[in-house]
């Protein structure tokens, strides 16, 4: 049992490597094979796959790995995660959305009136606001890294906002 | 019968031309064009990125003197060249952050105030002579306009040392709050300098500035910056709305009538070309008509974009801070939409997300800052005035059709714009900025923006970098 999930944790590194770098690599190529397919993130306006490295310098972390690899937050319900993104999101966010998320300039994000169905996902979610959608809504990927933006989308969790 | 046949053509041809009609103020709110309408020539638009890296781009201007330059106004207070080739010169045109020996002199702590213009004397090749608008730190965010002489020596960048000694201050406009500070001057064809000044700021027009003729806020003004004397900032064009209102005459108490004595107006000031205005940020003139369009943002629901023919008198009334487009202000509710006309009525208006408190969300045709880009001649564009919007990316054409103000969402894009004007080909160009009302952002800490090209999308060269951009759902 040992050796079999040594080995599965064994293809997941791999497979998790090979997509950091893939994505690392250039985003000019549409990944079109559905085996073992790396995740593309696109952009929510046109669909157009998202460059994914606007930081060099950024950590990528243990759960920005998870996520590229799983396009589930890793940090959903993670109460650390949460305490986090709180502050990140009332200094970026909030001046748009509001501190509750009923919006302002911005959209209302708690309520059913959804512009980007994807947002149901946490792939969806993520694309929008690393990669931004139109206008006032920019590409904050390029303002903090992956592994914060993770972190919001928890904290954006508890506001409801992708119910 | 085929004389007839050309004889009944050329008749039908007249009556038609004598049908369709010249651009004309809307008398009445159903004459307000919304989006939704379909501009002639219905063209399609791409956006060629010309350049970036820029820092808070919010203005740009070409000089007119053929070098096929273009200047972008970074809101710190750099100008920057980018020669007709895209390239841009790492050594600002003009740096108002280093001038003062106490610090930069441009006050840029709110994310509306900075650098916001830059103006080319019409004889700008001769005469070297070129006028910024901006906030200063020293006068704490009031609004300065200043002309300074370019070194025939060095026509591509001014030393601090040059900028200091060729300093003239045309004018300083007290702003009391952080926003709202207006912010092109344009030459019109007329060779007056016109400045747009925002209500004050706040929200709402506290200072009661539109409709106030005393002050210099919420206003268009109109000034004759050609005059002899250094030590007279500048002229009154004699023909400005209210010369006559506030001069200075013996009083006389009979034998006048009551509309002879309404006109007398005395602390109207006579800089002020139209009033009614909250924060025309953006003001353009039509290279070939002379027509002015002014692209007014609005308070929480509407944007608005007026015309002003070129013959006109000045004086007008755009009816801030009683109307936003058609509709009452303050608005609370459905039934203060499409409100009896008070002053002037624009030639195209859209909503924000809400068009009233308690409406539904729109998905398409709203925004929440109008920044005109300038009038188009290309591309299947006659007359076009293309605006952008920088909360929704949006680009809209505004055009007449003939008989009517037609207004059309021409694309959506993830561009926040901030401003545009005609370049010396003729082109459209729009600059962007990735900045917004985030607390903890400053005017060199943002992502940079960029400069593009509206060009038709069936013209987009080769390899060329464009914005992305959707259609609108029809």
């Amino acid at each position: 049992m040992k050796q079999l999930v040594g080995s599965l944790v064994l293809v997941a590194a791999l497979c998790a490597g090979a997509a950091i770098n893939a994505q690392q690599g250039g985003t000019d190529a549409e990944s079109s094979s559905t085996e073992g397919a790396e995740i593309v993130f696109r952009h929510a306006l046109d669909g157009k796959p998202l460059d994914m490295n606007f930081r060099p310098d950024q950590q990528i972390t243990p759960a920005v790995e998870e996520f590229h690899r799983t396009a589930e937050n890793p940090y959903s319900g993670d109460e650390q995660a949460i305490a986090k993104g709180k502050p990140l999101y009332e200094r970026l966010c909030a001046a748009c959305h509001l501190r509750d998320g009923t919006g302002r300039i911005g959209p209302n994000l708690v309520d059913d009136h959804v512009k980007y169905p994807q947002v149901a996902t946490d792939k969806g979610m993520f694309e929008v606001i690393y990669g931004g959608a139109a206008g006032a809504m920019q590409a904050f990927g390029r303002r903090i890294d992956q592994d914060q933006i993770l972190k919001v989308m928890a904290y954006l969790e508890t506001l409801g906002a992708s119910d | 019968m085929k004389w007839c046949t050309s004889l009944c053509g050329a008749a039908a041809l007249v009556l038609f031309t004598s049908l369709a009609s010249a651009q004309e103020v809307p008398q009445s709110n159903d004459q307000v064009a919304e989006p939704g309408g379909t501009i002639p020539g219905n063209p399609q638009i791409a956006l060629v990125k010309v350049a970036e890296g820029f820092a808070d781009p919010v203005g740009v201007a070409a000089a007119g003197d053929g070098s096929g330059r273009l200047f972008v106004v970074e809101r710190a207070g750099r100008v920057r060249v980018v020669d007709k080739d895209g390239n841009v010169q790492e050594q600002p045109f003009l740096d108002l952050t280093n001038i003062n020996p106490l610090g930069s002199d441009v006050q840029t702590g709110f994310v509306e105030q900075g650098l916001y213009s830059i103006a080319f004397h019409p004889n700008f090749s001769e005469n070297g002579y070129f006028f910024v608008h901006y906030a200063s730190l020293p006068f704490n965010g009031d609004g300065m306009i200043v002309r300074f002489q370019v070194d025939p020596e060095s026509p591509d960048s001014l030393t601090p040392e040059r900028t200091n000694e060729t300093a003239k201050v045309i004018m300083r406009i007290e702003q009391p709050y952080y926003n709202h500070n207006g912010g092109t001057i344009a030459f019109g064809p007329d060779g007056y300098l016109y400045i747009t000044s925002g209500d004050g700021g706040w929200e709402g027009d506290p200072l009661e500035a539109g409709q106030d003729l005393s002050t210099r806020l919420g206003k268009l003004l109109r000034i004759d910056v050609d005059v002899d004397d250094d030590n007279r900032a500048y002229d009154i064009p004699p023909d400005n709305p209210f010369v006559e209102a506030s001069k200075e005459r013996l009083m006389v108490l009979f034998g006048i009538t009551e509309e002879e004595f309404g006109r007398i107006k005395v602390r109207a000031l006579p800089e002020i070309w139209a009033y009614g205005v909250r924060n025309p940020y953006m003001i353009h003139f039509d290279p070939e008509t002379g027509d002015l369009y002014i692209a007014d943002v609005g308070q929480n629901h509407w944007e608005e974009i007026n015309y002003q023919p070129a013959d006109s008198r000045g004086g007008e009334n755009y009816g801030w801070a009683k109307r936003m487009g058609t509709h009452c202000h303050p608005l609370t509710g459905e039934e203060g939409l499409n409100c009896e006309p008070f002053g002037v009525l624009p030639a195209a208006q859209y909503p924000h997300q809400t068009a009233y408190p308690g409406g539904p969300e729109l998905e398409d045709g709203w925004g929440c800052s109008v920044q005109g880009l300038g009038v188009a001649r290309y591309g299947g564009m006659d007359g076009v005035y293309l605006a952008g919007d920088w909360c929704s990316g949006r680009v809209f054409g505004l055009a007449w059709d003939g008989s009517a103000w037609q207004f059309q969402e021409l694309v959506q894009t993830d561009l926040q714009f901030t401003a545009g004007n005609v370049g010396e080909d003729g082109m459209v160009y729009a600059v962007s900025a990735n900045n917004f009302y985030l607390a903890d952002q400053g005017p060199d800490q943002n992502p940079p923006g960029a400069l593009w090209r509206i060009t038709p999308a069936d013209q987009v060269p080769e390899g060329a970098e464009t914005a992305r951009t959707v259609q609108p759902q029809q």
